[in-house]
């Protein structure tokens, strides 16, 4: 992925200037568990997975704003710890999921206690649901028309949204009067 | 197999083979996310290498070490139990 | 096979845990919000089935593990925990009119003007409405009236009112009604209805008077107070009238945000003592002013946790004051109840849980969901049944979307008291699926629900008055209300103490 030389590496983390790449091999942890890491730390940076997802995969960090207190270190750290984190919500989720289902038939649906007899029973109540697509907008849709109304819209560009009543500033900052009076 | 190096506030723990399942090693270092920074990196869950460095740089790693290998007996315990 | 896998005659439940390093303390919480604190020793010995008789109870008696012995009551919450799953929509939000004598800067209803034509529910429409309402299962439902100013077409209330009891002697639910208004029609003749049906009446009231009329106008004379208007209605109503039925709301904005303690004051002064401190959503014409009305999660969360500490100040001085969205929290923790609240529901309520028929007889997934074009309409009273619309594939979508069972809130430990809007996510990010712990309402939530329960584990002067929040939200009129001189007292003396 890179011909640089790191400047640093610390256990599956080569550290770059302005990136780091973490190893990751799928036998111990799959592409699963890597986009759920990766997921997770999304609003602090930036993911990219490359490599083989049946062998071993390279995953490219990068900080959102370089201006962070988090270093870039300190965010390929976290994903790695965020890789266990996910390894073991998946190993706890298998470990209950046959309790979860029991409890949950029999309270919800009435059904027996018993795993092997419940799961022999119809699931229509679990029907399958697609999840709409995300919009070509992506981001923030094209706004839901404020409907007509002239006047109410000629009332709503009159609103002036600086303040300059003061109305947001606290009654003892605006009149002067000090707590402990 | 286990063999362990310390060095500059981590200590990297390998194991090849070794008495210890993986699924267990995930569960202890899940634990030990919270105050430390942990990594898991090898050829597959039988042959892999654990990392632990304290978050808390004036943290003893040694300790972490120790409390790492009792937090598995337990659940080893635990698990024979089972 | 055996039939659940048994570990020395227990089962361990699935379990969430929130870490308290510094105290050495961890928090244990099972899919339905029961929870248990333990010192790191226990948490070991728990971890190691190393369990001691005191702390197997301890587990036991909080369903962190299943025994022969418990197992029933374990079914017992879960299903108590759930029960608006599968319970028929029981919240039915019902639009008489969409015209409005009000403007409101962050209105989200997209109200129509008094004089416009063509948004008024006629009678045949109500009927069909209340025909199809009661073909929900819910044992017990509200009809909500809201707008617009459903005061405007108050012929349809009370057409919709003894029509639905009429039909509910053969049905015999718990029925209930309430008026979400502005209060400016209100006078003695609507009163009387109002009070002989037990109709709920719901104000909205942002603050003192500079405050709440730069929120509200009314359209033809934005220069009028409506402050003035609203606070003698409900000071005539509630106080003199004595009818406890009435209710209040703020809408918080980025100018409510520091003026939390002259907010709290006039709810305290009109006799209001439950108080909702909720952040304001970005529909209707919020979203045109969202960069001057809104606030950063973090301001937000600041300034309502100073609220908290305001009202449990005012509760140690005997004056009844709680916040609405943490007490519902508190039901969920302290009372393992559900209190249906839906924005903290999961699933979130579309459709199941809730629902809207506007004007027209269309049926919406709820209260939001009208103001987007036609992207959550779902049916028509005129021509779907319940039955159908409880296969609706958008409504199952929404069901499965706010389920929280998405890796990252499942595995959240405030995930059982938690719950999302599909609606706004959809609004703000354009898709259903959004990445949640980024969006400002996860952020908020975490933090107030994590906020409260540290109180509540840690601060044994606050937690029997946060457990008395969670018990249930007293409504009553006080028997005795400060006068404001008292109140300023108060309040300079808790600004004093903390410095606030």
């Amino acid at each position: 992925m890179s011909d640089e030389k790191p400047l640093q590496s610390f256990a599956n983390i080569d550290l770059f200037a302005d990136f780091a790449l973490v190893k990751v091999n799928s036998k111990i942890f799959p592409l699963s568990i890597v986009v759920s890491a990766a997921y997770d730390l999304m609003d602090k940076g930036y993911f990219v997975i490359d490599g083989d997802p049946e062998k071993e995969m390279i995953v490219e960090v990068r900080l959102q704003d370089s201006n962070s207190q988090t270093s870039l270190l300190e965010l390929a750290k976290e994903f790695n710890n965020q890789l266990i984190n996910y390894a073991f919500y998946e190993i706890q989720s298998a470990r209950t999921k046959g309790v979860r289902e029991v409890i949950t038939r029999a309270a919800l649906f009435g059904q027996p206690e018993d795993v092997e007899m419940a799961e022999s029973f119809d699931t229509d109540n679990r029907s399958s649901c697609e999840v709409c697509d995300t919009t070509e907008n992506g981001d923030n849709c094209e706004s839901s028309t404020i409907n007509d109304g002239i006047d109410v819209d000629e009332i709503v560009d009159s609103f002036d949204f600086d303040d300059p009543e003061g109305i947001a500033i606290p009654w003892d900052e605006k009149y002067g009067k000090s707590s402990g009076e | 197999m286990l063999h362990r190096t310390f060095k500059d506030n981590t200590v990297v723990v390998t194991f090849k083979d070794s008495v210890y399942p993986f699924e267990l090693v995930v569960e202890v270092l899940n634990e030990f996310k919270e105050s430390c920074w942990v990594a898991i990196y090898g050829e597959d869950q039988t042959n892999f290498k654990v990392y632990i460095e304290p978050k808390d740089s004036s943290a003893n790693v040694e300790i972490a070490y120790g409390e790492f290998f009792n937090y598995l007996l337990g659940l080893m315990r635990a698990a024979d139990i089972k | 096979m055996s039939k659940f896998k048994l570990n020395r005659d227990y089962t361990r439940l699935n379990v969430r845990i929130k870490n308290y390093p510094e105290r050495k303390e961890k928090l244990l919480i099972n899919d339905y919000g029961k929870w248990v604190l333990l010192k790191e020793e226990e948490y070991k010995k728990y971890l190691f089935d190393d369990m001691d008789e005191v702390l197997f109870k301890k587990l036991e008696e909080n369903h962190i593990i299943r025994t022969p012995e418990n197992a029933r009551d374990i079914l017992e919450s879960f299903r108590n925990y759930n029960w608006n799953v599968g319970n028929g929509t029981s919240l039915q939000i019902l639009v008489p009119t969409l015209r409005c004598n009000f403007t409101c800067k962050y209105c989200y209803a997209l109200r129509r003007n008094v004089d416009e034509q063509g948004f008024d529910m006629t009678e045949e429409t109500a009927k069909k409405t209340v025909d199809f309402i009661f073909q929900s299962p819910a044992k017990s439902m509200v009809i909500e009236f809201t707008g617009g100013e459903p005061l405007l077409k108050f012929d349809i209330i009370k057409f919709v009112v003894e029509y639905a009891k009429e039909l509910n002697k053969k049905h015999k639910k718990i029925l209930d009604f309430a008026i979400v208004t502005n209060g400016n029609l209100l006078d003695d003749e609507k009163f009387e209805f109002i009070r002989k049906n037990k109709i709920g009446l719901c104000f909205s009231l942002d603050g003192p008077k500079d405050l709440h009329d730069f929120h509200r106008k009314f359209t033809h004379d934005p220069k009028k107070s409506s402050y003035e208007d609203v606070s003698r209605k409900i000071k005539f109503y509630r106080l003199e009238k004595g009818y406890n039925r009435t209710f209040a709301i703020p809408v918080i904005t980025k100018y409510s945000l520091n003026r939390y303690k002259d907010i709290i004051k006039e709810y305290v002064l009109h006799g209001l003592p439950i108080f909702r401190f909720k952040y304001v959503t970005y529909f209707g014409f919020a979203v045109k002013g969202w960069e001057s009305l809104f606030y950063e999660p973090e301001e937000f969360i600041e300034a309502w946790k100073r609220v908290i500490r305001f009202l449990l100040f005012l509760n140690k001085k005997g004056i009844r004051a709680q916040e609405n969205l943490a007490s519902y929290i508190l039901m969920k923790i302290v009372n393992n109840r559900d209190p249906g609240f839906a924005e903290l529901e999961r699933p979130c309520g579309a459709f199941i849980g809730q629902a809207l028929y506007d004007y027209d007889g269309s049926i919406y997934t709820c209260d939001e969901a009208r103001t987007m074009d036609e992207e959550f309409k779902i049916g028509n009273v005129y021509e779907d049944t319940f039955y159908d619309l409880t296969r609706n594939k958008l409504c199952k979508t929404m069901v499965s979307n706010s389920s929280l069972l998405s890796f990252n809130c499942d595995n959240c430990p405030w995930y059982p008291y938690c719950g999302i809007c599909p609606v706004e996510n959809y609004k703000m990010h354009g898709s259903l699926v959004v990445n949640l712990p980024s969006t400002h309402r996860c952020k908020i939530h975490k933090a107030m629900i994590d906020y409260l329960f540290d109180l509540l584990l840690h601060s044994p002067e606050d937690a029997p008055y946060l457990r008395k929040w969670g018990d249930s939200l007293d409504n009553k009129i006080p028997e005795k209300i400060p006068s404001e001189e008292e109140f300023d007292a108060l309040v300079k003396e808790f600004e004093s103490k903390y410095g606030e």
